[in-house]
């Protein structure tokens, strides 16, 4: 465990290093999110305050974090596949997991930027003023949301080391999860035979809960508990998943030994 | 002319089956049908959320015919991007052979394949988001999509032309496609658009091709649209010229400095 | 104690090709090799492009699962405890490939210290040693896109010993590079056996084996067809010399005269531009070196002379004999 920390650490940490040795990169991995979002801000423009805030400015964010988590986890993958490191890390005692982990959190996290850009525009040119009645459930449930996304991007991983056509599907990918999470409108305005999707997606109920968490007294109301103990659920069910595929894929790997191609 | 017609032709297949014979069938058709079907939705669903069910067909209409503009933009200027990966750009170049014509070939493929995109777009949006081809002059729909995706090119030879000096084509080509689905009136009309905006929109043919669409749709003739395809087509000439004097500038600047191939 | 123990030893590569009909096509790399490198060996292994050195150092290296046969590295089976093998050993492929082209050699020997557990305090120390031993302590902090091929090549050093392994595999370290470079790099491996770690090395340059290895495997075909120490492998062709005779402009039809003629000798000719070096592997040089005057009268020779065999002649009779 103690080793699968440090890779966990050196991974957030190379990630940052990449990061800042191409400073553009994270815009332009939440540019098409960013563009979206723009959108939204003119197909709400008559929406209440309250609402623009609780769909546009945190759609914006979780869009922002999906797009980079995904673009991102795709993009690193890539990059060691062209790079060819990708055959050394195979062979070090870390596990890719751990690797993917730390990776897929430092680029969720990084799509936040989206949020801020969005922000920063209603409040400076909209007037958009958003309060927070029960700051402790905000920021668990935006916690979460980061956690959720992260642990999709490394559900992934196994995927792209699969694949050497991952940027294909990654708009697809993106724009699944755009529609199904209701990052930017509820999920009621699905038709029902599409709200399945929605439900399997942990990031349905933890954006759910943020929206919850706006009004006073969330911590202690049982329909923001339940959605935040839905999102772990999912969320532990995703990892699980990821543990068992990233074994199977390792596995066929070095018998394809597809890894080493580009 | 014929045998004119005949070479572009030629070239066209050549251009094509070059482009795509590396493309996995599952990864175009995913390009080709899901994200335009995911993508379409995402802003169905919004606009049913904000807007009421009654401008659902408004904006399925502006999400189908911007396929066009995925496709022809994205396709004139990616083939610049996969020309450079494999290096014949180098080749390409130096031959003699009429520039015009090697981008008319390149350029009919990807229009062909923007209007395939347009259509699949607009029977999504018959089939999923009930937008009603009852009053519809099919004729007009097909001028207006055949126009809307060869003036665009215009735009896609600036981008690509551009994209001659950066490393990658991706983060050009991205933001162009961006502002012209944000400028274009595709989800919201142009007038919604600060005032400084709005001339920025009236550049992209796509914004009168759009606007086109939609009244072909409810039953316009092409006599009543021809004012708007008669600017399309003059805003392409102006760009097409634009981004062919871009690119010969590009050439002859890159062919100095000898960085042509920057990646 | 044996580092590495190989029995028997296969591995297939399987292929598909088309997409509407695919088509499998098996390719047989490894076939049934087995061999043992003792503690504190350099051990060698030769052959020519597409014979398994490689797969085999991917085997051995757990990136890879043999198709049949067992392998075990400091006593661990590469199939089942690839973990515990991991641990113990490094790799260091030839080629600037397997960088992090955009970090500092520095941060790229930290980077994999850490998934090699290597404790933080132990890494810093050691990555700077490191970088010493390389000659990189200099332009550590430069990215790696800015390093020359050589340098790169140096970083893998030092990255492939970053988890001080039991044993080092490298394969064609010194490929491409210019020879002060390669030069740098042999004395780093000779260096590294000084230190009682175990080497297996693939090379094409038979110079290089013959200087460093203390066995030589030469793989053909994925088969092992010789195996012993250079001195001993030299002898293996017998008590032979080599008539070397250097010409300039010979015709093809000559050369094919040269080989029917002496057929009880192993020819061996190598072109550079339109200079020949025939080498002509024989027990009786003086009858060879009359018969060769007598043959090509009418071309220009610049030279002959008689010469003590080399790795290089042994392992090509070895490689070309029974083509079959």
């Amino acid at each position: 465990m103690k080793h699968h920390l440090q890779v966990f650490r050196a991974a957030v940490r190379m990630t940052i290093w990449d990061y800042l040795a191409q400073p553009m990169w994270p815009f332009w991995l939440t540019i098409t999110p960013f563009a979206f979002a723009l959108v939204a801000v003119f197909l709400y423009r008559d929406a209440p305050p309250k609402t623009f805030a609780l769909y546009v400015v945190l759609g914006s964010g979780a869009m922002g974090m999906w797009a980079s988590a995904l673009g991102g986890c795709s993009f690193s993958m890539m990059q060691e596949r062209r790079w060819g490191t990708i055959v050394y890390t195979f062979t070090t005692p870390a596990s890719q997991l751990w690797i993917a982990a730390g990776r897929s959190l430092v680029h969720a996290v990084i799509g936040l930027m989206t949020l801020a850009e969005i922000a920063l525009i209603s409040v400076l040119f909209l007037g958009i003023q958003l309060t927070i009645a029960s700051p402790v459930a905000f920021l668990l449930a935006v916690l979460l949301t980061i956690l959720a996304f992260a642990v999709i991007g490394l559900f992934l991983n196994s995927f792209f080391m699969l694949t050497r056509s991952a940027s294909d599907w990654q708009n697809a990918l993106s724009r699944f999860l755009y529609v199904f999470c209701g990052v930017m409108y509820p999920i009621s305005v699905l038709p029902d035979w599409l709200r399945p999707f929605s439900y399997v997606l942990a990031p349905t109920w933890s954006l759910k809960a943020i929206r919850l968490s706006v009004e006073p007294g969330a911590l202690g109301n049982s329909d923001y508990l339940m959605n935040i103990g839905l999102t772990l659920l999912l969320t532990m069910v995703y990892l699980l998943l990821a543990w068992y595929l990233q074994g199977v894929t390792e596995h066929k790997l070095r018998i394809s030994a597809e890894l080493e191609r580009i | 002319m014929i045998r004119q017609i005949k070479l572009l032709i030629r070239m066209s297949v050549t251009v094509f089956t070059a482009i795509y014979a590396w493309q996995r069938p599952a990864s175009y058709l995913t390009i080709k049908f899901i994200v335009p079907f995911l993508q379409m939705s995402f802003f169905v669903y919004l606009a049913k959320f904000t807007l009421g069910p009654d401008k659902l067909a408004y904006v399925a209409i502006g999400n189908a015919v911007q396929l066009v503009a995925f496709n022809t933009l994205m396709g004139v200027a990616m083939t610049m991007a996969g020309e450079k990966w494999n290096g014949t750009l180098q080749t390409l170049l130096t031959t003699p052979a009429n520039r015009l014509m090697i981008f008319a070939s390149r350029a009919l493929v990807h229009v062909l394949d923007g209007i395939a995109g347009a259509v699949i777009g607009l029977l999504y949006a018959g089939l999923f988001f009930g937008v009603s081809f009852a009053q519809t002059d099919f004729l007009a729909l097909a001028v207006v999509l055949f126009i809307s995706s060869l003036t665009l090119t215009g735009l896609g030879l600036i981008v690509a032309s551009l994209s001659l000096f950066t490393r990658t084509v991706e983060p050009i080509m991205n933001t162009a496609y961006l502002l012209i689905f944000l400028l274009a009136g595709i989800n919201f009309p142009v007038e919604q658009l600060p005032v400084w905006l709005r001339p920025l929109s009236y550049l992209i043919p796509l914004t009168y091709g759009v606007e086109a669409a939609r009244q072909a749709i409810a039953g316009a003739s092409l006599a009543l649209l021809s004012s708007s395809l008669l600017i399309m087509l003059g805003l392409f000439l102006a760009e097409g010229t634009l981004g062919y004097y871009i690119f010969t500038y590009f050439e002859r600047l890159s062919k100095r400095l000898g960085t042509l191939e920057m990646t | 104690m044996n580092v590495v123990q190989v029995q028997e030893l296969t591995r297939i590569y399987t292929t598909t090709q088309g997409f509407l009909k695919q088509k499998k096509r098996d390719i047989l790399a490894v076939d049934g090799v087995s061999f043992e490198v003792n503690q504190g060996e350099l051990f060698g292994m030769l052959g020519p492009n597409g014979a398994g050195k490689t797969t085999t150092i991917k085997i051995l290296t757990t990136l890879l699962l043999p198709t049949a046969g067992r392998a075990l590295v400091m006593g661990h089976d590469i199939s089942r405890e690839s973990q515990a093998v991991r641990r113990q050993i490094n790799v260091i492929y030839g080629g600037e490939r397997g960088l992090y082209r955009r970090l500092t050699g520095q941060q790229n020997l930290l980077y994999t210290a850490d998934l090699y557990g290597v404790e933080p305090p132990i890494a810093q120390k050691r990555v700077a040693e490191l970088l010493e031993l390389v000659g990189l302590d200099k332009r550590a902090d430069e990215r790696v896109e800015n390093y020359s091929r050589g340098m790169a090549q140096r970083l893998h050093i030092a990255r492939g010993l970053i988890n001080d392994p039991s044993v080092i595999f490298m394969d064609e370290p010194t490929i491409g590079l210019d020879p002060e470079a390669a030069h740098f790099i042999r004395q780093r491996i000779k260096w590294l056996t000084g230190q009682g770690k175990t080497v297996f090395l693939t090379t094409h340059d038979l110079w290089e084996a013959d200087q460093l290895c203390d066995r030589i495997a030469i793989l053909k075909k994925g088969k092992i067809i010789a195996l012993d120490t250079p001195r001993e492998l030299r002898r293996l062709v017998g008590d032979v010399q080599v008539v070397e005779v250097e010409t300039f402009g010979m015709p093809e039809e000559k050369r094919a005269g040269l080989e029917a003629a002496l057929k009880t000798s192993f020819v061996s000719v190598a072109t550079y531009g339109p200079k020949q070096t025939i080498a002509i592997q024989t027990q009786n040089p003086n009858e060879v070196t009359a018969q060769v005057q007598q043959l090509l009268k009418g071309v220009k020779v610049l030279n002959i002379r008689v010469r003590e065999q080399s790795l290089e002649d042994v392992y090509l009779r070895l490689v070309q004999e029974d083509k079959s």
